[in-house]
């Protein structure tokens, strides 16, 4: 008999964490993503592939609703966070947000310390005081930052490397403990040195949270998601299986992006 | 062989580039050659005054009556009462500057934001007059029901009609500053799902400081320079206090009372206007500087 704690997990691994029905998003009259239904799961990576202006930022904003800042969008359909519906309109934006972590294209730490920069989203959601300098610490380690900075951390955060911020970023993300992890395209700053130290880290962290990137490299996608959703003029057209999608595209437009023809 | 050497024909001692660069040298030293011109003009006056009078007794003495016999030529009264203006002016300014400039940049979008800032605006074009009898004859009689013992001419109505005038000042530059403050930290704080007001104060604000102590000492200089309103609303009494319901005078008000009379010039009166300016410049100078030294201490930088 399997304990209950393994029956829910199991239950997870069938059940999307997230899902978007029908999700279409508009800028003004302009149509930005168009009735894209796709399930994330847990303990897995789902890549967002596509040209640039494709809609696969738009997409992702969508799912924690970054984009409720930009003025005349529309959004229809709905995004189910283990099935509530976080477009309701009782649901408060912010405490989506607490859920649902992001991070950023460019590393974008506050102007602050390390220790502040990771504690900044715990302490305004009032995590108890006491406890901030562990819950530090844990976050540093899991984004495999801690040895570096460990010393150093009431010193400024802009003074580690790009790479490092981006660490300290995914560390301040996953401080508010959240269940799914955005990532825009959180390589795309940076050297490839850093880049394969955060596509190891996210091979880690996928054991503990949800997590779908936007990625405008494809090699990148293949090597560390499990399934890849791609898209094309706000179009889903076509999701599955990171392997299969790379051997076995089902869409000529797939397969003509997969091979340079254009993009 | 290519044709590398300086002439007047080749691009960077062309007639042309010699004359903008002129130009841009000229209008560039106007300023610095008109500073330079009044601290002159100050100084030479300002000479002449201590030879009549001792620098112990201007800077010690707490009496100031240039204008009756016995005369006394104490600072302390005019400086006292132009930082009662500009203190009190301050207090009610800076908050209110403050607060709006965050309403300004964080809170309001579109249309409603034009509508604000342009009657924002408005408030800073009235004249300066306008406000000063705006304070006699509105906020004075106003204030006088709650506080009886309010005197016609008042330092409290002057300081809140000097910080009407300010707040346009304060919140303007704040905003700026505010608005300054780059898209992705922003991002980066809603995305770790804080909410509108913890965004404004704790990453907003802090990262545009810089910005926002200037536009507090660019109002609280323009609040101890401010001349006619207060002339009008705070009256002509110089008097050591720091009690804002009696009449005081400020060193901008003394200067025009001693300028509208008929003083020949080389008198003494004449002379001590000049000293009074140089220690109101010396003060507005002083605040830019701890300013500056503020910012340079405190400020968060983000590039």
């Amino acid at each position: 008999m399997p304990s209950r704690e393994a029956m829910i997990e199991q239950e997870l691994l069938v059940t999307p964490r997230i899902l978007t029905d029908r999700l279409t998003v508009k800028y003004g009259e302009k149509v930005a993503v168009k009735e894209v239904s796709l399930s994330f799961y847990q303990r897995k990576v789902a890549a967002l592939i596509g040209p640039s202006g494709c809609g696969k930022s738009t997409y992702l904003r969508s799912l924690n609703r970054m984009n409720d800042f930009i003025l005349n969008i529309s959004i229809e359909g709905k995004v189910l966070l283990d099935g509530q519906d976080i477009y309701e309109r009782k649901v408060d934006p912010v405490l989506v947000r607490r859920h649902i972590g992001m991070v950023f294209q460019k590393p974008n730490p506050f102007p602050k310390t390390i220790f502040e920069n990771v504690a900044w989203g715990p302490k305004r959601a009032k995590f108890p005081k006491k406890d901030l300098p562990q819950l530090v610490e844990d976050s540093l380690k899991q984004a495999a930052l801690w040895e570096e900075v460990k010393d150093r951390l009431n010193t400024s955060a802009l003074g580690l490397s790009g790479g490092q911020q981006q660490r300290l970023c995914i560390a301040r993300a996953i401080a508010m403990k959240p269940s799914v992890l955005l990532m825009d395209e959180p390589c795309s700053a940076l050297d490839p040195i850093a880049t394969s130290r955060i596509e190891d880290l996210i091979q880690e962290l996928k054991e503990k949270f949800t997590i779908i990137m936007v990625t405008h490299n494809m090699q990148q996608a293949a090597r560390v998601s499990d399934v890849t959703a791609f898209f094309l003029h706000g179009n889903l057209i076509e999701y599955g299986a990171t392997k299969e999608f790379f051997t076995r595209p089902q869409k000529i437009e797939t397969e003509n992006y997969l091979t340079g023809k254009f993009g | 062989m290519i044709h590398l050497k300086k002439s007047w024909r080749s691009p960077s001692r062309s007639p042309a580039e010699l004359f903008s660069h002129l130009v841009v040298w000229l209008c560039a030293s106007i300023s610095v050659v008109t500073t330079i011109g009044i601290i002159a003009v100050l100084c030479k006056e300002v000479f002449a005054f201590f030879s009549h009078v001792s620098l112990w007794e201007f800077f010690t003495g707490t009496e100031w009556t240039p204008l009756i016999e016995p005369r006394k030529f104490g600072i302390w009264p005019l400086i006292s009462g132009t930082l009662l203006i500009g203190l009190g002016a301050s207090i009610f300014a800076v908050p209110i500057g403050a607060i709006t400039a965050l309403f300004l940049s964080e809170y309001v979008k579109g249309t409603p934001r034009i509508i604000l800032k342009s009657v924002l605006e408005v408030l800073a074009g009235i004249p300066t007059v306008v406000y000063g009898f705006f304070a006699v004859f509105f906020i004075t009689p106003q204030l006088q029901k709650f506080i009886p013992d309010l005197d016609t001419f008042n330092a409290l109505s002057a300081a809140i009609v000097v910080a009407m005038m300010i707040i346009p000042t304060i919140s303007s530059i704040s905003q700026d500053a505010f608005e300054a403050v780059p898209k992705y930290l922003r991002e980066a704080a809603y995305g770790l799902g804080a909410r509108k007001y913890q965004v404004a104060t704790t990453v907003v604000f802090p990262a545009a400081l810089s910005g926002f102590v200037a536009s507090v000492i660019l109002g609280f200089s323009r609040a101890i320079g401010e001349t006619m309103a207060v002339t009008l609303a705070a009256g002509a009494t110089p008097r050591l206090t720091l009690n804002p319901l009696q009449s005081i005078q400020t060193m901008t008000a003394f200067i025009v009372q001693v300028s509208l009379g008929d003083t020949p010039a080389g008198t003494i009166e004449y002379q001590s206007i000049f000293a009074v300016g140089l220690v109101l410049f010396l003060m507005t100078l002083g605040a830019n500087l701890v300013a500056q030294w503020i910012v340079k201490r405190f400020q968060e930088k983000y590039r």
